[in-house]
């Protein structure tokens, strides 16, 4: 977990002050004479930089070397890059053993997966500071970042007041992560109108599994699919129909007071509980709901023949033959609320305590950015719209689409895993928004404006500025409360809920301090200037 | 062809030397032959045991983690609480399941997905998620060569035995978002026991495979696994065709060669306790490669060994040869050199010419033999034995005498030296030879038996032969003697006997041990000379034959020495000499006395003495005769009667009718002793014979002879001899 100070320069320097410690800017470092500060190569002779490089566990890539966007990078900087491809679910593994054995690669490229810089960067110093080095050798970093109005890169310091990553930053425009969508095509054959509340959610529920929308003759009809805990498709999702705002990895929030608030003790978890225990009891939640998995779901969605769900987006997610050709956004009553997703940069890149080349290390992170090279990396080469990849300038505006339709399974580019750094206005300029992201960002729009969508974002609880002990000593609390609520919710949704097992269950978390565990990020988020 | 043959049958040694290199090279070829075949032999072994290994190792890995399939589904079996269950009843046993499913696949380096289907539920697991069975079908679990059915009875149908899905390509979203790529899976389908109320299916990537099976590109291995006669997976350098391989499987032993596709291969296959057969082919290409490199180091090794030998050979041939062809020119068989036979043929003659030369040379062996044997020229026993061989003579016995014979050059002499010769080769039981002495004229021989009896007979026969053949044949042998360093002591015994003949019987073997070697010279008493004289003066025949005659027994009976005999000739010769001077007879009438000394025997110097004194006699006058007879009378009176002790002169006289004194004086005149003094030689000489011949005491002995009174019989003998009685006795 890493954990960020939302300010200027100056506010980090207040803060610290109140702690006593003075910011301790990167010192300088030496350039060698085969470096060039500008232009390409950035090395008269070649030199090799190893890169421990971070994919997600459904990322299924082949080697960077053989990929054309990081053999055109290689060429252009002269920069040999060795790279040690590490799915997410062993990062943390390898992490450590990485560090621990001494041995550090140059940089570390993982902006989808978590590399506590607190830890390796306040506490061990295994990484280098980049306060001031980015400004002198990521001209292009820079300049994205001076062009946005608030730094989106600020929430990328560090306790001590130092940054130590180079931000990673999609800019899309969106404010939520999830969203409902219902099966339109069976409210239109049921003849039935959108719901606007629970109750009435509920009662469409009831009549796709008996009216059988599909028209098969088959109750086949998964009214609600879901999943326990199982990411974007989990009742982390559901209970914000119920108002928890629910964190996607904490079961904490922040309420509208700026309130650090227990997901467990808001009444509506409790009758979020009921409501799935009443659809489980009639069939109308999927039978899977407490055995299925992130990839079971998304298979069932592909496939169709759901009512009701909670999804990304709809476009470009592999519904096009399934959920995609029947749902619509489903705008839940003003009861609701939903997380807010604050779009900020996310550390992206660091570079190693034994790295000796970093003016040429961070220009050849730089050197990723480079608008077509980015989007090299990101989507594949240019013009190979033809497999399903890649990107290309549109003839109307110059501005780059993306010809990327995620069909491809084997990738041929690094895809999201890359050094990408594109903040709002520098997207804008540069990108034709394809129409998922268009479709996410209209629907973000029209959650916003229903007023469902929390007021202060949950990313709070991640900027906020809490010390590396608190930071470990809340781990473990997080794991009992989570492997608690996971186990106990499963029992509830099947069994149901009565006063005397939600007390009990209420009641557990006492001797789990979640008081002081609150009170923690209480304290901090009180620090903060939240807005 | 006729002139290949004859050269063909020639005893040519350049035919042997060919012959003997063909076999040699027949050998080296053997030798080559049996070394391809140990190192074929053991290259092939080596090949069948390295074939076995390789499969024992692949079959152990593989059963090692066939076993983890067993245990898992015992555990399984075991956890009925989370395993035996319905999803729509109790869901959260699922959460239970996949945490258990999760452990599994975490430890596991075999299979990289588990599925678990209970078979009263419609739901399949695996570590993360449940799947429906239809959605698991069309979309879960695509493989490429086992359809939506199939999989459904293996997983959803009860089932009590294993089933393998062979390597084939897998797809679904089993695959695609729990794998990182889209391998060839092995599926392993195992039945839970004992209920059999759950399947797993184990899902092994064909990598595992690829580290499992791999073998070098140089083995030209195929290496697989199969089960209930299907391919399961394979892997390897050189392509089989399935179904020719199973068809070859199922009659093939555990290790076998097999011709698959055109290739000859090395079959080895073992089944695993899982049920899996376990296969691995090799070319047989490999073994003949090695058995190639073998073959040239065989090769090496047999120019190595055949360079030098046929070097040597080459060596030994021409030095052969070349011997031959010397040999035949020194044989002067020039026209075919080298012919062998030729060299055979004249060998045999050589040989030949020697063994003549040796058989000639056998007695001049046997000759030297003795001469060195009775010089004492041998070193040892030991020496001399091994001389004896080579003169074929057997000379090993316990005892040899030294024979000596003479005879008086008589030409039959060598006729009968060749019988005694023969006579000595034809006794099994005594060995030995003889030599001529011809400046001694005499034969030597030696004589060896281990029977003392059996020389007696023998020497026995030789002197019969002797007799036989010489007119004069002496033998002499010496005593019986076992030492070999003694021959020459034993040549001089036998040479002694010899020198004693005529003292002795000469009819009979003279044995050393007869003949008396004497301190002291006993001087024939003077009575006998007196006689002698008396008898030539008084030219009284008789006298003188008696006295001759008495004087040649004595010689005879008391085994006189040669000294005494010579001083006997000596004084026979003074004594004539002296009767010469005294008559008419001159030197040239007694010439043949002078000779005395080299008689042969006594009956020559009984003649030659009778002669010469017969020859004095005759020159004398007739005068003397009478007296003659009265002394004459008188000795025959006293060689009568001396026993008697009534016998003295008186009685003498009377008998004579003539006056004691006048007995003594003519007897004196004519004898040259008085009466009494020959009375009492005659009883001395006889009390001698007496002593020496007889036990009879002192005392018997004098009253033998006519002394009544043994002491002046003791004390006359003491005076005459010169040592008491039983002194002369002991000495004799």
């Amino acid at each position: 977990m890493k954990k960020r100070v939302l300010a200027t320069a100056l506010s980090a320097s207040m803060l610290l002050g109140c702690f006593g410690a003075v910011p301790a800017f990167a010192a300088e470092v030496e350039e060698s004479e085969n470096f060039n500060a500008e232009g390409y190569p950035i090395v008269d002779e070649q030199i090799t930089l190893k890169v421990m490089f971070a994919i997600r566990d459904v990322d299924s890539l082949i080697d960077p070397d053989e990929m054309p966007g990081v053999q055109a990078l290689e060429e252009k900087t002269n920069i040999d890059i060795e790279w040690e491809v590490i799915k997410g679910s062993d990062w943390d593994m390898k992490l450590n053993l990485m560090f621990a054995s001494g041995e550090y690669p140059d940089i570390i490229l993982a902006p989808n997966v978590n590399t506590d810089d607190e830890e390796f960067g306040v506490t061990q110093e295994l990484l280098i500071p980049l306060d001031g080095l980015t400004e002198k050798y990521m001209p292009i970093y820079t300049s994205r970042i001076e062009a946005e109005d608030d730094d989106p890169t600020s929430g990328l310091v560090a306790s001590n007041g130092l940054t130590y990553s180079v931000g990673y930053l999609v800019g899309q425009n969106i404010n939520t992560n999830q969203h409902f969508f219902i099966n339109q095509t069976w409210l239109d054959a049921l003849e039935l109108e959108t719901p606007t509340d629970v109750e009435s959610l509920t009662e469409v529920l009831r009549a796709f599994k008996t009216g059988d929308p599909n028209g098969n003759g088959e109750a086949d009809e998964i009214p609600l699919e879901m999943g326990l805990d199982t990411g974007f498709y989990g009742i982390r999702y559901m209970l914000p129909l119920f108002g928890v705002p629910c964190d996607p990895d904490k079961w904490i929030y922040i309420d509208d007071e700026k309130q650090v608030q227990f997901a467990v003790k808001n009444e509506g978890f409790r009758a979020c509980l009921e409501w799935l225990h009443t659809l489980y009891e009639e069939g109308l939640v999927d039978a899977e709901l407490i055995s299925q998995d992130i990839n079971t779901i998304e298979t069932k969605l592909k496939a169709g023949n759901v009512g009701f769900f909670t999804a990304w987006r709809l476009i470009a997610m592999g519904f096009d033959d399934g959920v995609m050709k029947d749902c619509v956004l489903y705008t839940p009553d003003e009861s609701a609320s939903l997380y807010r997703y604050l779009e900020m940069a996310k550390p992206g890149a660091f570079l190693t305590a034994t790295n000796e080349h970093v003016p040429e290390s961070l220009r050849l992170l730089d050197a990723m950015l480079e608008t077509e090279t980015m989007f090299s990396l990101y989507y594949g080469e240019q013009n190979t719209g033809d497999q399903g990849t890649g990107w290309e300038y549109n003839a109307e505006n110059g501005k780059i689409d993306s010809t990327n339709d995620g069909s491809v399974d084997v990738k041929n580019y690094l895809d999201c895993n890359t050094m990408f750094f594109a903040p709002g206005k520098y997207l804008s300029e540069t990108f034709n928004m394809p129409a998922q992201r268009i479709e996410k960002t209209e629907y973000c729009q029209i959650y916003d404006e229903a007023g469902v969508t929390q007021k202060y974002s949950n990313d709070y609880l991640d900027l906020a500025p809490l010390t590396s002990e608190q930071i470990q000593g809340s781990v473990l609390t997080e794991t009992d409360i989570n492997n608690a609520v996971v186990e106990n919710i499963a029992n509830f949704v099947i069994n149901g809920v009565t006063d005397e097992s939600w007390e009990s269950f209420v009641s557990m978390f006492d001797d789990m301090k979640v008081d002081e565990y609150i009170k923690m990020y209480q304290d901090a988020i009180d620090t903060m200037d939240i807005e | 062809m006729k002139e290949i043959i004859k050269r063909l049958r020639s005893q040519s040694v350049l035919r042997y030397v060919i012959a003997f290199s063909g076999i040699v090279v027949l050998i080296v070829l053997v030798m080559g032959g049996y070394l391809y075949y140990v190192n074929h032999r053991s290259i092939y072994q080596t090949f069948l045991s390295a074939n076995t290994s390789w499969l024992e190792s692949v079959e152990k890995s593989h059963e090692n983690d066939m076993r983890i399939l067993d245990d898992v589904a015992t555990q399984i079996s075991l956890s009925a609480d989370i395993a035996e269950f319905v999803l729509a009843d109790q869901p959260q046993k699922s959460i239970k399941l996949k945490e258990r499913l999760h452990q599994y696949i975490t430890v596991s380096q075999f299979f990289t997905q588990i599925l678990y289907q209970y078979h009263e539920d419609d739901y399949l697991y695996n570590h993360s998620t449940s799947i429906e069975r239809d959605l698991f079908l069309t979309k879960g679990l695509l493989l490429e060569k086992t359809t939506a059915d199939q999989l459904s009875e293996l997983l959803f149908e009860k089932r009590t035995s294993m089933a393998v899905l062979p390597e084939q390509k897998a797809d679904g979203y089993v695959i695609s978002f729990y794998l990182d790529s889209r391998p060839r899976l092995v599926t392993y389908v195992k039945p839970v026991a004992p209920r059999y109320m759950g399947t797993l299916a184990f899902l092994v990537k064909d990598t595992y495979y690829d580290d499992l099976l791999s073998s070098q590109q140089e083995e030209k291995r195929y290496t697989c696994i199969l089960y209930e006669n299907q391919l399961i997976v394979g892997r390897g350098s050189v392509s089989v065709e399935e179904t020719e391989l199973t068809g070859v499987l199922a009659e093939a032993e555990e290790q076998q060669e097999v011709k698959l596709g055109g290739e000859h291969y090395l079959l080895t296959q073992q089944k695993g306790d899982s049920g899996l057969w376990y296969c691995t082919l090799q070319s047989m290409s490999v073994f003949h490669d090695q058995i190639m490199s073998g073959l040239w180091a065989i090769l090496f090794l047999l120019v190595l060994c055949s360079v030098p030998a046929a070097v040597f050979i080459a060596g030994l041939s021409r030095k052969v040869s070349g011997k031959v062809h010397d040999i035949n020119v020194l044989l002067n068989e020039e026209n075919d050199p080298y012919n062998v036979d030729q060299i055979e043929q004249g060998i045999r003659s050589l040989v030949e010419i020697n063994r003549e030369k040796e058989r000639a040379s056998i007695p001049l062996h046997r000759t030297r033999f003795i001469r060195f044997f009775v010089r004492n020229e041998f070193a040892d026993r030991t020496e001399a034995v091994q001389a004896a061989q080579k003169a074929q003579l057997q000379v090993d016995c316990r005892w040899y005498v030294i024979v000596l014979m003479g005879d008086g050059g008589n030409s039959n002499e060598s006729k009968a030296h060749d019988r005694m010769l023969k006579a000595i080769a034809a006794d099994p039981r005594v060995d030995g030879y003889g030599m001529r002495l011809l400046s001694k004229n005499q034969s030597l021989f030696a004589l060896f038996s281990d029977e003392k009896e059996a020389i007696e007979e023998l020497m026995a026969v030789l002197l019969h032969l002797g007799h036989e053949f010489c007119e004069n044949f002496i033998m002499s042998v010496s005593s019986w003697h076992e030492d070999f360093s003694e021959a020459s002591k034993a040549y001089l015994e036998a040479d002694t006997a010899f020198d004693n003949r005529f003292l002795m019987d000469n009819s009979q073997i003279l044995h050393f041990q007869d003949v008396a070697t004497r301190d002291r010279v006993e001087v024939l008493p003077e009575i006998y000379q007196q006689r002698l004289k008396h008898a030539i003066r008084a030219g009284n025949e008789e006298a003188l034959e008696l006295t001759i005659t008495e004087i040649c027994d004595k010689l005879k009976r008391e085994n006189q020495s040669l000294l005494t005999f010579r001083i006997l000739c000596n004084d026979m010769l003074h004594l004539l000499v002296g009767e010469v001077n005294e008559g008419q007879a001159a030197l040239q009438d007694i010439s043949s006395v002078f000779v005395l000394s080299q008689c042969q025997n006594i009956h020559d110097f009984h003649d030659i003495l009778s002669e010469g004194c017969r020859a004095l006699m005759s020159k004398r006058p007739v005068s003397e005769s009478k007296k003659s007879d009265m002394i004459a009378s008188a000795v025959a009176y006293m060689k009568e009667n001396f026993q008697s002790p009534d016998l003295n002169m008186t009685s003498l006289a009377e008998y004579l009718e003539i006056s004691p004194v006048t007995l003594a004086v003519e007897f004196k005149n004519g004898v040259g002793m008085s009466p009494s003094d020959y009375l009492a030689v005659l009883r001395l000489e006889r009390a001698k014979q007496l002593l020496r011949e007889t036990t009879m005491l002192v005392k018997e002995v004098s009253q033998a002879v006519g002394y009544e009174d043994d002491h002046v019989f003791m004390r006359r003998f003491k005076k005459y001899v010169g040592m008491t009685p039983g002194q002369y006795r002991n000495l004799n």
